[in-house]
Order: structure tokens, then sequence, then C-alpha cells
């Protein structure tokens, strides 16, 4: 099976936003429109005995998506090829009940076309598997990946071998939908929030 | 070429062209908007180009790509040494930016009266003749120090130039709040105590922490810098490839910053204490001996004794008139002084001649005094000790507000590691201390041995770090000059003797002769030039970049005292967020009798200063092929990406303007020295091209750009770019090279300090300026006049820094990263906050004695209780043509109204920018403000259907 996915570095993340815009650029969002947003974890504590990182959060790629689930049309759906979850516009009637299902509130409304939208990992890009998402490509600290969960040779199961369990997150799971997506952050920089 | 799946559709949706470009009277050539369905559904041929970005002072080389001739995608260039393919979001702004409504693409005449915003487009002939004009009407008319120029700072778009500039139109002002409040102090520090690069990592000066050839650093304390937000993804990037190699940090900033955040240890300053905090890690080190014994005996000059009247160390023969000096030239070139310790080995009063460590014939005492021709004189180690001796841990966690067990375990974690280094940030050189804190920075790195040392930041890389001879140094370096003496005939070359700068004087006024110049004369005005500078009787530092006193130029433009400069020629953004005390800036505007400005954008200080504009390139529009685009060992080329409408290079605009001065004066010989200008200025594209040329190594820049893969980069081998123990190697003379200063070594007791306060030596030689006080040769404790331990009426310190999203002025138009930061945030602990009612997300006016302005309090536990810090800011969107009563946007957010011009650095004359006292007040938006991210619709890009252009002045 392949599973693609970010890993995303909290050791590494400053918090820069880059992550942010160069989506937008790239797919050509509006102002007031993302696909990824930067939370600043922190400082948590009481000064000056305090800890911080920042949590960029976008599509955790699910393996049991809720959006898919409550999709009454088949457009939310994951890539047979690629199990990343995607919108297809043409069949896609704007109820917005996917939005409301995330439990990432990582999707949105495309007023222009009045379609659900969302991260697509960059498919226009990543889909014959010759670059990455221009979030990964551009990321400052260079705390981003991307790749097949299930290929160990992948750059996100390298970037994961390199930490201990303690230091692996996923985003909470209350209603079982399996996010994908990973976060590294080390005990020795700040305790993971359960922010759910 | 590469493949895609985009469509020209989606080019299309992606360009808003929006008719906003007639906020400045212009007009945009929508060529797409007509486009058919057939010819959208084509696909594109999409070009790369692989260019350098400039979003902040540094340097990431990227790739461009283009279709149908604009710009749609940027990214980084993953061959990059340092930023690996990473570009930060300043970097990808420029894809909006050199679109936006905004851009300046003519040259614009003011028709109304300054502050109308009323704009009509001229002709380049008509700009340059208009500016020509003027200029030569004010300085016929009031003299030749009428003229004036001011910058940015080193990153901006316009290069050093400006500081020649005066001096080629004989006047003797130019002012850069990029200088002295900006690198100047913490570089030229540097220069004065070892003659070597800096400890300043955003300027690209300390590097050696990042080598990931030899890498070695194990510890590094960044000590106010934040290289995460302020070069993002050079860096930034850096030093997370650092911390993850495993080398621990330690981080002294006021704020939780994002590396404070990842650092092994946090120490959270009372802002302006520093100095404090560095005598207490000197008196610990001191203390429990645990400096590097034979660097700081036979490198530094601590083991000097100092004469107590001229606080200068004795010399030799001044105690042994008869003592021949192993180390004296004997061709009388080089100089080399021997000086006098006291001798562990035979107890007694010794020459101490240079050598190295080992043959050294005397083991001198770093902390003793001693009797020297009758008097009692203490050695420069032993009067850094008195000055330490007080600054316990506990004294200075009081004063500092910090833990005196955490500034202990710092200190232990810095000493302790083998491989170490400090980097110093930015934050002293705005504050009263810029010059007693780079004493302290550079002084502990110094004694501690870590010079020219793996993983040390004060390790000189490439071959200008390696001398054959005994090294030298000519303080007022210029772009392109080895020395200014060697031009005019004034100021001395550190590390030559007397006969030697004598005949390079001689030399230099030879030149003038053959050139039909009276050499005297020559001498004599660029000598009486630099004595006239505004404010250099008290502020002679900042003879190291030709720099005058901000606030003495202010002064002297609203008294005409000594003399009013009333012709300003302005390279950069906007001076209204950038200088101190912002509101008497304003309140002079109308005492200028012209004022031109060359930049891309208008800001807040065209809106109420300029009377004419001239619209230069941005970064994808211009080329530029020189050291300033440098990562590490690799040297990029900037290209020309695109270009629109009729704006020019930023180096040859002024080369136009002077060329039309000397055609109105009827020669080039009626300026006072035309042809210095060309060391860093060119007439035209040809001439910058060739001179690129050889960078790259080159015959011709054409050559160059058409076999790209073989000279761009150009390329250091790693083995000659990481050099080492570079003063240790044997010079011409047999002695080891050591170090660019008086002694030889790292001045540690910096004597240049003394000399400079007392004559401008070495600037002015043979000259003389009017002497001032002494400046501190050694860090010593400097609060600021305006603080938090003695002012009840404004209680809370303000301090700065930079975020994550600006650099330029430009990017405040940059939409997308003004709806992640519409306003300025004011950092305040909780409980600070609580005191004032003020809850996170209120408005809040911030107040100090000079002004007032607006942020938003966002409550943090990453700061101290009496602590705020806000970043400076301005809105371009308050002259917006959408805006129906529009103002010049910088009062509503800016922390530059609230900064102040007259407390001063004893040294540079800094300005004090952070660290000062305010008070707050819940508050409400101010009007115009932008904060919605549909606000800045006016602010996306529309220029895209721009035809392409030809460079100006090719």
């Amino acid at each position: 099976m392949t599973r693609r996915t970010l890993v995303i570095n909290l050791d590494r993340c400053s918090g820069c936003d880059t992550c942010t815009t160069a989506c937008k650029y790239e797919n050509d969002l509006p102002l007031g429109e993302y696909f990824t947003r930067m939370l600043t974890i922190g400082p948590t504590g009481k000064f000056p005995h305090v800890e911080r990182y920042w949590l960029p959060v976008q599509c955790q790629q699910c393996e049991n998506p809720q959006c898919v689930a409550v999709c009454p049309t088949g457009a939310a759906y994951r890539d047979p090829d690629t199990n990343v979850v995607l919108v297809n516009h043409d069949t896609c009637i704007g109820c917005q009940y996917c939005i409301y299902a995330c439990p990432y509130g990582v999707r949105s409304m495309d007023e222009t076309h009045g379609v659900a939208q969302k991260c697509t990992l960059c498919s226009q890009l990543t889909g014959n598997s010759a670059d990455v998402p221009v979030c990964v490509h551009n990321c400052p600290t260079g705390g981003r990946f991307f790749g097949d969960l299930d290929d160990p040779e992948s750059d996100v199961s390298k970037e994961l071998a390199r930490y201990g369990d303690e230091c692996v997150h996923t985003l909470p799971d209350p209603g079982g939908v399996g996010p994908t997506a990973r976060y590294i952050l080390s005990p020795s920089i700040a305790a993971w929030k359960e922010l759910i | 070429m590469f493949e895609t799946s985009m469509t020209r559709r989606s080019f299309v949706k992606g360009s808003t062209l929006a008719g906003a470009a007639a906020a400045l009277g212009l007009t945009t050539k929508n060529s797409l908007v007509e486009t058919d369905i057939a010819y959208a559904e084509r696909p594109v041929e999409r070009t790369a180009v692989r260019t350098a970005c400039h979003g902040c002072i540094q340097v990431c080389p990227c790739i461009a790509y283009l279709e149908d001739g604009v710009v749609v995608k940027l990214e980084g260039d993953p061959e990059a040494p340092q930023s690996k393919g990473s570009m930060c979001l300043k970097g990808l702004a420029q894809q909006h930016i050199v679109y936006s409504p905004r851009r300046v693409l003519h040259p614009m005449k003011l028709v109304g009266q300054r502050g109308s915003n009323d704009w009509e487009v001229i002709s380049w002939d008509e700009a340059i003749e208009l500016a020509a004009r003027q200029y030569v009407t004010c300085a016929d008319k009031y003299g030749d120090y009428a003229f004036w120029c001011a910058t940015g700072g080193g990153g901006g778009y316009s290069g050093p130039f400006v500081k020649l500039m005066q001096t080629a139109f004989g006047s003797c002002n130019q002012i850069s709040p990029g200088a002295c409040q900006c690198y100047l102090p913490r570089k030229g520090v540097a220069q004065f105590m070892w003659g070597g690069n800096n400890q300043s990592i955003a300027d690209s000066s300390c590097v050696e922490p990042f080598n990931e050839y030899d890498p070695k650093i194990e510890v590094l304390v960044e000590w106010g810098a934040q290289p995460s937000t302020s070069q993002t993804a050079q860096s930034g990037r850096s030093v997370a490839d650092m911390r993850a190699r495993g080398v621990k940090t330690i981080v002294i900033d006021p704020l939780m910053t994002p590396d404070a955040a990842k650092a092994d240890l946090w120490l959270p300053i009372r802002p302006g204490s520093d100095t404090a905090l560095m005598l207490s890690w000197f008196r610990y080190i001191f203390e429990n001996e645990l400096y590097d014994q034979t660097f700081t005996k036979y490198w530094t000059n601590l083991p000097f004794l100092i004469n107590p009247e001229t606080k200068l160390p004795y010399e030799a023969n001044e105690v042994w008139p008869d003592y021949v000096n192993p180390a004296e030239d004997p061709d009388g070139v080089y100089e080399t002084p021997a000086y006098v310790c006291f001798d562990a080995i035979t107890n007694s009063l010794q020459p101490f001649p240079y050598s190295a460590p080992e043959d050294s014939p005397v083991d001198p005492l770093i902390f003793t005094t001693a009797t020297v021709n009758g008097v009692e004189a203490k050695t420069a180690g032993q009067i850094y000790w008195e000055e330490a001796e007080p600054w316990t841990l506990e004294k200075a966690a009081k004063t500092c507000w910090l833990e005196a067990d955490k500034i202990e375990e710092a200190i232990e974690m810095y000493t302790n590691a083998e491989y170490a280094g400090i980097a110093h940030g930015v934050f002293s050189d705005m504050m009263e201390n810029s010059s007693q804190a780079p004493l302290g920075c550079l002084g502990l790195d110094m004694i501690m041995g870590r010079v020219n040392k793996p993983g040390a930041t004060l390790t000189g890389q490439g071959s200008r770090s390696r001398s054959k001879t005994r090294p030298t140094v000519g303080l007022i370096a210029n772009p392109g000059l080895s020395m200014i003496s060697s031009r005019y005939g004034v100021g001395w070359i550190i590390g030559y003797t007397k006969e030697w700068n004598d005949k390079n004087i001689a030399k230099a006024k030879r030149e003038w002769a053959e050139k039909g110049r009276d050499p005297d004369e020559m001498q004599r005005l660029y000598a009486q030039q630099q004595l006239d500078r505004l404010g250099m009787t008290k502020y002679k530092g900042a003879y190291y970049w030709n720099q005058s006193n901000i606030a003495a130029v202010r002064k002297a433009i609203e008294t005409g005292e000594p003399y009013k400069p009333r012709f300003l020629y302005e390279t950069s953004g906007n001076k209204l967020a950038n200088l101190g005390d912002a509101t008497a800036w304003y309140d002079v505007r109308n005492e200028q009798d012209f004022v031109v400005q060359q930049y891309t954008y208008m800001t807040s200080f065209t809106y109420e200063f300029v009377d004419l504009f001239l619209p230069l390139e941005e970064w994808l529009e211009y080329e530029t092929g020189s050291q300033e685009v440098a990562q590490l060992n690799k040297t990029y080329m900037r290209k020309r990406v695109i270009h629109l409408g009729e704006t020019a290079h930023n180096y040859i605009v002024p080369m136009q303007f002077t060329n039309k001065v000397c055609e109105l004066r009827g020669g080039d010989d009626k300026i006072f020295d035309k042809d210095i200008l060309y060391s860093s200025c060119w007439d035209n594209m040809k001439d910058a091209e060739a001179s690129w040329a050889s960078v790259y190594g080159a015959s011709t820049w054409e050559e160059a750009m058409e076999n790209e893969e073989e000279y761009n980069p150009a390329v250091v081998d790693d083995d000659q770019y990481w050099l080492k123990y570079q003063h240790e190697s044997i010079a011409s003379d047999k002695l080891p090279v050591g170090f660019a200063t008086l002694s030889r070594k790292c001045e540690v007791y910096c004597t240049l300090m003394l000399l400079q306060a007392r004559t401008g030596w070495p600037y002015l030689y043979p000259y003389e300026q009017v002497a001032c006080d002494d400046y501190s040769p050694i860090c010593t404790h400097v609060e600021q006049t305006e603080n938090a331990l003695t002012d009840t009426e404004y209680p809370l310190t303000l301090t700065s820094g930079r975020t994550h999203y600006w650099h330029h002025s430009t990017l405040r138009h940059s939409a997308f990263n003004r709806e992640l930061m519409p306003e300025p945030e004011m950092l305040v602990n909780p409980d600070t906050a609580s005191e004032y009612s003020i809850a996170d997300g209120d408005w809040v006016k911030i107040i100090s004695r000079r002004s007032s302005t607006h942020g938003v309090a966002r409550l943090t536990e990453g700061i101290a209780p009496g602590i705020v810090w806000m970043e400076r800011f301005w809105n371009p969107e308050c002259f917006d043509s959408t805006q129906e009563s529009p103002t010049g946007g910088w009062r509503e957010c800016n922390v530059a109204v609230l900064t102040l011009e007259t407390t001063a650095n004893e040294c540079f004359g800094s300005a004090t920018y952070r660290a000062f006292q305010v008070k707050i007040e819940k508050s409400t938006k101010p009007d115009r403000v932008w904060c919605e991210p549909k606000e800045f619709e006016p602010f996306m890009p529309t220029l895209r259907g721009e035809l392409q252009t030809e460079e100006m002045f090719q």
C-alpha cells in the first residue's frame, strides 16, 4: 500500500509561515483562504519557565477520512494509487458537509467555483512523483518531509526513523479517523500538547 | 523547459488585472484580459531561470519560473550551500511585489505640495535634468555642503556607493540608520580589536558555526541574535541544521524568540542590561581561571602594562631607551612594537617582544600591578579584572532580571565546550552600549582563545583571512578602495610604519598631480570634509563608515548651524519608519530645498518629503554578479528575469545624476571627485557587466551568461575557504602572521578606542579632529538613559526585533504577508497587561516621551513583566487611492515615533531604537489601517500584463 503524507519536524519549525504562503502562491488561493495554517503553541508555563513550539496544520491524510464518509456525491475521495485525500470538483456540489466533518478544520469553500477545497499535497507537482509539495521544497528550516509512509526508503520514513517513539506524534484522533501525518517533537524542545 | 499540467486558464485566474495602478496615475496593459478559451486551454511552456533572492540582507539562490514572460513561481535552489532549496516568505513575496499596483514604473515629479501625494509621470531625461538643475542651483547658492545623501541598511536595494557620493560632490554628510544603529559598531569594534571579521550572523561574518565541511562547534551563544526570523531561509536554515547536528545553543534575549524556544538555555535578559551580564561572564571566567592561558598571555594584549596617564600600553623603548626590538622591520615597512610586561620567570619587569608563544622570552602575568618608570601601572588584564570584579553572578542577576544559577549554567556550557563561540546580534547597535557590548562579546571569545579555531565565530574564511606578511588594516575601507588614504592622502594604515604611511600619502598626492589637480588642495579639502562632517567631534567611531551623526544632521537642518544640508539624495525606502524620533524628522521636511529618492516603491518618506522619485528595478529585474551575492563559498549571479516599465539599475541612476551635474557645470572636474563613484557605480550596464565577469572567471559577462553551467556559481574550494589558525602561519618576517592591529595581537584592551577619541586617528592622519572624552577601551556597564530601574513615569521598557514577515520597506505591500500579520503585535506579559486591563487582541496605545503609536496586544509568558516588545511597522495602505482621507502611514503603528535620537553611544553616536521607556493604555484601531485579509485586495498584483521592456541606460 502507498500512503503519501507529510512528516513535519517541529524541532526545526520556527513558525515562519512560509508553508502558508508558498501554498497560496502555488495553489492560487485568494486572500483569507489557506490550505495550511500555522498554530503557535505556547509559550506554556509561567515566565521564565516556559516552552513553545509551532504546529503547522493542514490535511492530515486520514486513513478513515470523515470528509470522504460524509460526502453525498463521492466527490471527496482517497486516490486509489497514493491514498491522498482529494476533491473531485466536477462532482462536488458545495454542500460543505465535509468541511464540518473534518476534525482538523482544514477544508474550506472555494467560493469562486462553489466547491470544497483542501491541500492536495500539490498533486499538480507530485502526481507523477516528480516533485515535492512547495511547502516541503521551500521550508526554511528543512523541517517538512513528503513521501510514502509505507516505503522505508521514503523521505518521511527516513526522518521518522531518526527519532524514538516519544518524539513522534499525531494530532488527536477522538473519532478514529487515523491521521497519517506525523509530527516530530522532542521532549527536550517542548512537551507535546493534546489540543482537542 | 519543465513539464507542466498548468494551463493558461489557471494563469489568467491568478492574474488579478485590476486597474489599481491608477493610484499612481499609471495604466496597465492588460493583454491577457481578452484571452480566448481555446488559447487558455493550451498548455503553456514553463521556463526556468536561476537567480538569487534579495528578500532580506542575505542571498538565497533561487529559481524563477516563467510562462509567457511572466514569473509564475519562485522556489529555492536545492544546490545552495546554506539554504539548500529553502526560500522564505519574504523572498517568495517577490512574485507579487514585482507586479504590485504600487510599483512605480516611471520617474515621477511631485506637482502638489509635499504630503499631497500628487505626482506626474516625466521622462528619465526630464527627471535627471530636473535633479541636476536643482542640485546646481542649490550648491551654487549655498555651497557644496548643502548636498547630503542617505541610505538604509547594508541589505538595501542601493549599495555602498552612498558613502562615496558625499565625497564625489565635495560634501561630507551621509546618514544611514542601518549603520551606527546596525552593524557598524560590531564590525568596527571587531576591526579595531583584531582586524578580522565579527560575530554577526546576519551579515554573514560569523559563518564557522555553519561549517558542514568540517563541523566542530559544540556550543553557540546567540546573544541578541535571531537568525530564524532575520535571515529565515539562509542562517535560519543553518542554525536549524546546526542544532540537528547536536550543537547546543544558549540564547540571550528578552523575548522567547523561535531560536530561544529551541535553545538548551534561554536567558531572558532585561533589555539594555547586557553589558552587566558580559562583565559577570568576565569575572567568572577570570576568577575560575577558565580562560585560555596561552592565548590570553601571548595572543592578546591583556598582559601589557598600561601607562595610567595615557591609558596606552608602555612600549619597551619607553622603559629601556636602548632596547632593540627583535621584531623591528629592517626595511621600515611594517610595524611590530615590543611592549612591557611583568615576567613570572624573572619576577621582574621585562620587554615583551612579539613572537610565537613558544619563542617568547617571557612568561607574562596577566593580572598584576608593577612600577614602571616610577609609576604604579596595571596590566590591561588587571584593569579588566577590576572593572568586572563587582559583577558577581548575584549582582548581574539582580541587574539583568535573571537567575544567578542560570547565568552560571550558561557560562559553564560556554567555557566547558572545546569548540564554542558567541554570535552577537544587532540589539546593542541600537542602544547606548553599542561600543561596550561588542568589546565584551569579542573580548570573551578572545580570552577563551576562540579565534581562528574550529567552531569559533571569530574565524576568518577564504584568502582574505590569510596574510603572508604582517597583517595590515585600512580603516575607512570603501567599496572598491582599499583605503581612503590611497586616494587623497588622508589616513593611516595600521600595521605599517609612519615612514611607509607617509610614503603612501606622498604617492596619492603624486597621482593627483599627474591628473592635473592640486594635490595639496585635494588632500586639504578631503580632510576638511572629514573634519566638518556633522557630529564627528564627539562620535568618531562613525568615521569607520563615513557616517554623519543622524541627530546632528537633523539639528543642522533645523537650525542651520553650523551649516544647513538642503538637497537630499535618498536611496532607501522609508526613513520615517527607521529613523529615531520620526516626528522630529517630519517637522523639518520643509527645511529641504529639494529631495530626490531612488527606490522601487513610494513610502511614507516619499509621501512627506520627496520632490522627485526615480524608479528602481526590483530584484527580479536587476542583475548583479558581485561578492554581494554569495552564500558561504559560492557566489551566485542575480539575473534580470523580467523587466517592467522604465525602472533602472540602482548603481547606474546615481551616475546619471552625477554626469548631468558635471555637464551642467561644464566639466567632470567641476565637482570634487566624480571618479570616486566609479568604484561602485557605473555609467551603463555594459560597464557593470565587465566588472562582474571577472568574479566568475569569465572574459565577458555575455560569456558567463551563455555558459552559465560553467560559471555560476563561482566556487572557492572548501579547503581554501574553511581556513583555521591563520595567525599562527609564518609571515615574510619569519614571525607568526598575527593580527591586523597595532600590537599584532588581539586587542582585548582596545587601544584604538582611545586613539580615535583623541584625534580621529587613524582616519584623519596627518590631520587631527577636536578631542572628546576618551571612549572606554574595555567593556563597561552602560545603562540606558531611560531605564526601568529609575523611570517611574514611563514604567515599561520597550524593545524590538524582527518578525519573519518583513525586511525591505517594499514587503509591507505584500498582501499574503500582511494578511498573516496585518498589524504590529505588542507582546506583553499577562501580569503586566492585567495592570492596564488589557486583554489579548486589544488595540493599545504605546506612549513614549516623544510620541505615541498603536499595536495589538498579544499576551505571552515569553517575556518578563515590565517589558513590552513590538516590531517597527508602517502602513502603506494609509495612502492607498481607496482611502478617503489618506496619510503618510507612519504615525498609526510605528515604533520609530517612540524611539530616541538624542541619547547616544559614546563612540558611534548610536541612537536608541530599542530599550527605552513607555507607558501603555487600551485604545482602538487607528483609522485607515487594514486588518482583514480581504482589505489587502488593492495590494494584489496587477502588472503581470505589463509589456516586457529593455534595461534603461544599457
